[in-house]
């Protein structure tokens, strides 16, 4: 389901990242841990094609991303990985429902409001649907990236630092959420994280 | 959520840089608007009053004025010439019409034309209510006259001598309103029209203290100062003996009046000639320009001097017009580049969730065409509003109608100016938008 081998980046002659190959099966969950400066963010980007290795292959769904360019990588992205990112990021102009709904649009999918509705309730935060962004807590936020990297229902979960930006109490709800709904619509759910609060047994731990 | 909702969305969450923007652009356009209209009217009137007359006749002077004060309505009138003059030509077989126009008195600033009721069928004035004139003393006056003063059929008034500032009331004689003009969008709707007689009847007794008689050849020629003087001595005795004067009104026979009017104080402004070409209109121009007090103008080519000259005008309003509006793209240009220095983030986000570079590259086009697209919509609104604003001062000056409620087929080329700015403007920053390096900026 998702498979890397051989992969390497240069940020420059000297700086060569090098990643262990590994391998993941549909709707398997796996901790990337490593401390900061190791190039975790860099493997993050890698797995979901905003940038292209210097040699190396990386599979989603079979497909082999790195010989994807243009429209056609965009809008694999947009389909088939959801990304929860360290911070949160919206379109500060539209509202909670406005950011899902253009996700969906932006991946080729049909709008579906009630899947939106759905999400924000499983999450927690079905109050702020029609809230602009900057009404929410840091908590509340990620949770509705949470919903946003699922919203499509997506084959692969990237989730970056997830819960370094959140305090114990929301860290472990957070936590537990994510890997809930990726369980619910059986995705792949992959952490990069250097938290130690994050103890739970996962499938998985990888070392960078 | 489509590209354009999100665009429009961005637009408005910015409200006041959009603002400026889109008000900039609607100033810079309707400035542009604004002009094209007034030259637009100004033509159709220039072109529906001149294009019937042939040829004017009148005192020596300026050639422009003659044809601006006699045929537009808009000067004062280079002097007089004696009726004499006219019935002489009435003689002559080859010309079919001429029309005498007598000015010099208005009402409430309005001005008081002594003609013939030819003079309405050349611009094809029709009747709302009530009759043309006929006698001495009667008046046809034109729709914005009867609307602005509040006068109707059956009314009587009192007219004063002067056209800008009354110098002294005619209190003798009242004017009777026996018609009312419809609406003609013609130098009627502002006039009171009057046969000629009713001028002499006006002026008899008058004519030695008025400026009236300046330029007029078999006249003397006052100085100003003796002019002034007369003029003050003459409003003084009218006020000392102004409890006589209703005495005077009582029994008048205007026939007996007339007739003691010495045909050399029988004078008019101008003879207008109405399709008058060839042999004849060469005749009357030779005879005209060979009185040692008269001239013959032909209105064609003055009116293309007068446009000629208002040339420069023109130009400096539409270089500010086009000033003005590149301020505005250049507003446009700023606002969007700001704007997107803090949605750098959103931009490298909508990639991440699918959205291609030139998805990207579009919804901000989108935001700069709709800015202009705003502006170009409140333009329509400053612009006609606008002009009906200035139309209505304009009209007290040169006695036309100027309307805001018109709309010509070149505002529509206007819309693409307009879009092709918005595009032009948010051209670079769509295009920073379109190379953003979503890793780079995701990391950060």
């Amino acid at each position: 389901m998702v498979k890397i081998n051989g992969l390497t980046y240069n940020y420059s002659p000297e700086v060569q990242l090098k990643f262990p190959d590994f391998s993941l099966s549909k709707g398997e969950q796996a901790l990337i841990l490593g401390q900061s400066g190791c190039g975790k963010t860099t493997l993050l980007h890698l797995l979901s094609g905003l940038l292209q290795p210097n040699s190396g292959n990386v599979d989603v769904e079979n497909e082999n991303i790195t010989k994807m360019s243009g429209a056609r990588l965009d809008n694999f992205r947009g389909a088939n990985i959801g990304i929860v990112f360290q911070t949160p990021h919206f379109i500060e102009a539209l509202t909670v429902k406005e950011n899902l709904t253009l996700t969906q649009t932006l991946a080729g999918k049909t709008r579906d409001v009630d899947k939106v509705k759905t999400l924000l309730a499983d999450l927690g935060v079905e109050s702020k649907l029609n809230s602009k962004l900057n009404a929410l807590s840091v908590g509340e936020k990620q949770r509705v990236s949470i919903a946003r990297a699922l919203v499509n229902s997506p084959a692969l979960i990237l989730a970056d630092e997830p819960t370094s930006a959140l305090d114990d109490k929301n860290c472990d709800a957070v936590l537990k959420l994510v890997r809930e709904q990726a369980k619910k619509y059986n995705s792949t759910l992959l952490i990069v994280t250097h938290d130690n609060r994050l103890k739970d047994p996962f499938d998985k731990r990888i070392e960078l | 959520m489509n590209i354009l909702r999100l665009s429009w969305k961005n637009i408005i969450s910015k409200p006041l840089p959009s603002i400026l923007s889109v008000l900039l652009l609607a100033v810079g356009l309707s400035t542009a608007i604004i002009l094209k209209l007034t030259e637009h009217q100004l033509t159709e009137n220039i072109n529906n009053t001149g294009k019937d007359v042939k040829l004017v006749i009148g005192a020596k002077g300026s050639r422009l004025q003659l044809v601006l004060s006699s045929v537009f309505q808009i000067d004062n009138p280079t002097g007089n010439i004696n009726y004499g003059f006219y019935t002489l030509l009435k003689r002559n077989r080859m010309i079919k019409e001429m029309i005498p126009v007598s000015m010099g008195d208005s009402y409430k600033r309005k001005r008081i034309v002594g003609t013939n009721q030819d003079y309405i069928r050349l611009f094809s004035g029709k009747l709302k209510e009530g009759v043309l004139f006929e006698n001495p003393l009667e008046a046809t006056i034109g729709s914005v006259v009867a609307s602005e003063l509040g006068l109707k059929v059956g009314d009587e008034f009192v007219g004063g001598h002067g056209m800008e500032e009354v110098l002294h009331s005619h209190d003798e004689y009242k004017y009777k309103v026996v018609g009312v003009l419809e609406r003609s969008g013609s130098v009627l709707d502002n006039l009171i029209l009057t046969p000629v007689q009713t001028v002499w009847i006006m002026h008899a007794g008058h004519n030695d203290d008025s400026e009236y008689t300046l330029g007029a050849g078999d006249k003397e020629m006052h100085a100003p100062e003796e002019v002034l003087e007369d003029s003050l001595s003459q409003i003084a005795e009218e006020h000392n003996h102004e409890h006589h004067h209703h005495d005077h009104h009582v029994e008048v026979n205007l026939d007996s009046v007339l007739a003691n009017i010495d045909p050399k104080d029988r004078e008019i402004t101008a003879i207008l000639f109405p399709n008058l070409s060839g042999n004849a209109k060469i005749g009357v121009l030779n005879n005209a320009n060979n009185q040692p007090s008269m001239m013959a103008v032909d209105p064609a080519p003055e009116i293309m001097l007068l446009k000629n000259k208002l040339t420069p005008f023109v130009s400096i309003i539409v270089a500010i017009s086009w000033f003005i509006t590149i301020i505005a793209m250049f507003s446009v240009f700023i606002g969007l580049l700001n704007s997107l220095r803090g949605r750098k983030y959103e931009i490298a986000l909508m990639r991440v969730l699918g959205a291609s570079k030139s998805k990207v590259l579009v919804s901000i086009l989108f935001e700069g065409v709709i800015l202009s697209v705003l502006g170009y919509l409140l333009c329509l609104v400053l612009s006609h509003a606008g002009m009906e604003l200035i139309g209505s001062w304009m009209q007290n000056e040169y006695q036309y109608e100027f309307t805001g409620w018109i709309f010509l087929n070149s505002e529509l080329t206007y819309l693409l100016v307009a879009i092709a700015i918005g595009l032009v403007s948010a051209l670079i920053p769509a295009y920073k938008a379109y190379n953003t390096d979503i890793s780079e900026t995701l990391s950060k």
